[in-house]
């Protein structure tokens, strides 16, 4: 049985590359559009891992992730972040997370309280490059 | 913490409507060197940093009356290059994230760690040496730009006669963004047929083939976008019929609209018959509003609505001025503040985050205005936008 990929994203073309590349590395996806969507389809289909674009009109991908999170029944579902938010806004979205230099997990946790449920298991930055997201995939994954 | 101080006595303002908080914080920093302030409101705040001159700023979010948020609006309105820290709630990232895009220097989480609220300042107070530089840089470059403009003065005089191209010039920046997105897309399309081809999968070649034409599609639309606003034109009129030329771009865009589930409804006037119009130019205007109506529903966070985009037309006959030709076209999608409803028409703006150009509606407005018409906008935020094009009918 190949993995099960959810990809969340609102640019159509996005979501049909990214799942050629899926595709082509032995992977199965869904795409949704948004974030109620992207709730909706990962409560029915259960994937392996979710992509998340987290600049998305409506529920936003950082709500999305965090009501995930919150549910017991998904929140050990991994997910990756996918996301060009740096250049838009100007928010570093890896330094965001992972407040660099406290990048160890450990030591993220404990110095900003947050729990370890708030980090995500990857981090990609549009535009996707296929190598590097299969890699992230596979990191997240455990493969 | 070993790294060594960039400025020897920082002020910093302190704001907190928490009096415990605050002496701890500022013992703790007065230890580290600082000059601290407090203030235990943001309305106090906000009095002190306009009297003294500070550039380094932490306040707590949760305020009663002028907040966290409201106060680094206000700060940041004062003095962009203050930098502000704020500090959120235990795992509030909307907050942070809302904060940061308004332009907070950085956040820190409560409960409050010595050892990220240190980290935390120190880029703070790097970022403001660092645009100190930055500025005595750019001066010395004002003055040489200036001695540069004298000489070229003349040469300068006809360019900035043309008003549009100086927009142009200023804002070819935030085209990139959009033009990368369709790179992307490009190489997303080019990646698919190759692999299409490789592999022999020829739905993977034809949706890879579809995407490199849409996106193609989209900059040649762009590039005619920008040929459109910087050149001057005389309408190419034709005798035509407005209500066919609405059809037409309903039906180009009622797939995007069924896929959001937003309704698309036309009410055409029937006495609305032939009228004397540049109809490729129509054509664009109603493309151009109807695609930003429905774009508005699309961003629209209040998912309980039914939304609606109505296109209308009308023909008035106002005794004076003869027969005008109304285009209406409402939306009940996410609406606009009055801010933005200034920069409509005046700048490159969008808020569609590299899917926008912001050219949509500075050429609606170009072409309306060729025909000598009229556009106006009504809109709330939360509720929705109208905006109404008013043309004569002026038949040959
Ligand atoms: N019907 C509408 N409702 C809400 N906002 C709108 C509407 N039409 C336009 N806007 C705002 O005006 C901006 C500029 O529109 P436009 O010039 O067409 O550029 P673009 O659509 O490429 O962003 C949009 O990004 C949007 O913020
Ligand atoms: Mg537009």
């Amino acid at each position: 049985m190949s993995k099960k990929i959810l990809i969340v994203d609102d640019e159509p073309d996005v979501i049909s590359f990214v799942s050629a590349v899926l595709e082509e590395n032995g992977y199965t996806s869904i795409g949704a559009k948004d974030g109620v969507e992207g709730l909706e389809v990962l409560r029915k289909e259960k994937p392996d891992l979710v992509l998340l674009d987290l600049m998305m009109p409506r529920k936003s991908g950082i709500t999305m992730f965090q009501e995930l999170r919150k549910d017991p029944n998904m929140s050990n579902i991994p997910v990756v972040v996918v996301t060009g938010v740096s250049e838009v806004t100007g928010v570093d979205f890896r330094n965001f997370m992972y407040k660099q230099p406290l990048r160890d997990e450990k030591k993220f946790v404990e110095t900003t309280g947050l729990t370890k449920y708030t980090v995500p298991d990857g981090y990609i930055e549009k535009p996707i490059e296929p190598g590097e997201l299969i890699k992230v995939i596979k990191e997240a994954l455990k493969e | 913490m070993g790294v060594k101080r960039l400025t020897r006595m920082t002020k910093l303002l302190l704001i907190d409507d928490e009096r415990p908080i605050l002496e701890v914080l500022d013992l703790s920093l007065t230890s580290e060197g600082y000059e601290v302030i407090t203030a235990e409101s943001g309305h106090e705040g906000l009095k002190i940093f306009e009297e003294e001159n500070l550039k380094l700023v932490l306040t707590d979010i949760k305020m009663p009356g002028i907040d966290g948020i409201d106060v680094l609006k206000k700060i940041k309105a004062i003095d962009s290059e203050a930098e502000v820290i704020v500090v959120t709630g235990h795992g509030d990232m909307d907050t942070a994230i809302a904060a940061l895009q308004h332009g907070a220097s950085d956040f820190i989480t409560k409960p409050i760690r010595d050892e990220a609220l240190m980290l935390a300042l120190e880029r703070a107070e790097r970022k403001l040496s660092m645009t100190k530089q930055l500025k005595d840089y750019t001066e010395n470059l004002q003055q040489m730009v200036e001695r540069c403009t004298l000489e070229l003065k003349q040469a300068q005089e006809e360019l900035i006669r043309n008003e549009r191209l100086a927009i142009i010039g200023d804002t070819v920046a935030g085209l990139a963004h959009y033009i990368k997105n369709i790179l992307t897309g490009l190489r997303g399309g080019m990646y698919m047929v190759n692999t299409g081809m490789a592999r022999d999968k020829s739905y993977m070649l034809q949706e890879g083939w579809a995407m490199v034409q849409r996106n193609v599609e989209k900059v040649s639309g762009l590039v005619l976008d920008l040929l459109r606003y910087s050149r001057e034109r005389t309408p190419e009129r034709s005798v035509c019929r407005p209500n066919e030329i609405v059809s037409e771009v309903v039906e180009l865009l009622k797939d995007r609209a069924e896929e959001h589930h937003i309704e698309l409804k036309k009410v055409l006037d029937a006495d609305l018959k032939e009228a004397y119009l540049d109809r490729d130019g129509i054509h664009r205007v109603l493309l151009n509003l109807i695609s930003n109506a429905i774009d508005a529903c699309i961003y629209d966070t209040d998912t309980s609505k039914a939304w609606k985009v109505t296109v209308k037309t009308m023909l008035a006959t106002d005794v004076g001025s003869g027969e005008t030709i109304l285009f209406e076209v409402t939306d009940n999608g996410c609406g606009m503040t009055d801010e933005m409803k200034e920069k409509l028409f005046t700048r490159f703006f969008s808020t569609k985050a590299g899917r926008g150009t912001g050219l949509g509606l500075l050429n609606t407005q170009k072409i309306i205005y060729e025909h000598g018409g009229e556009i106006s906008v009504k809109s709330k935020v939360g509720e929705g936008a109208t905006f109404s094009v008013r043309l004569k009918r002026e038949m040959p």
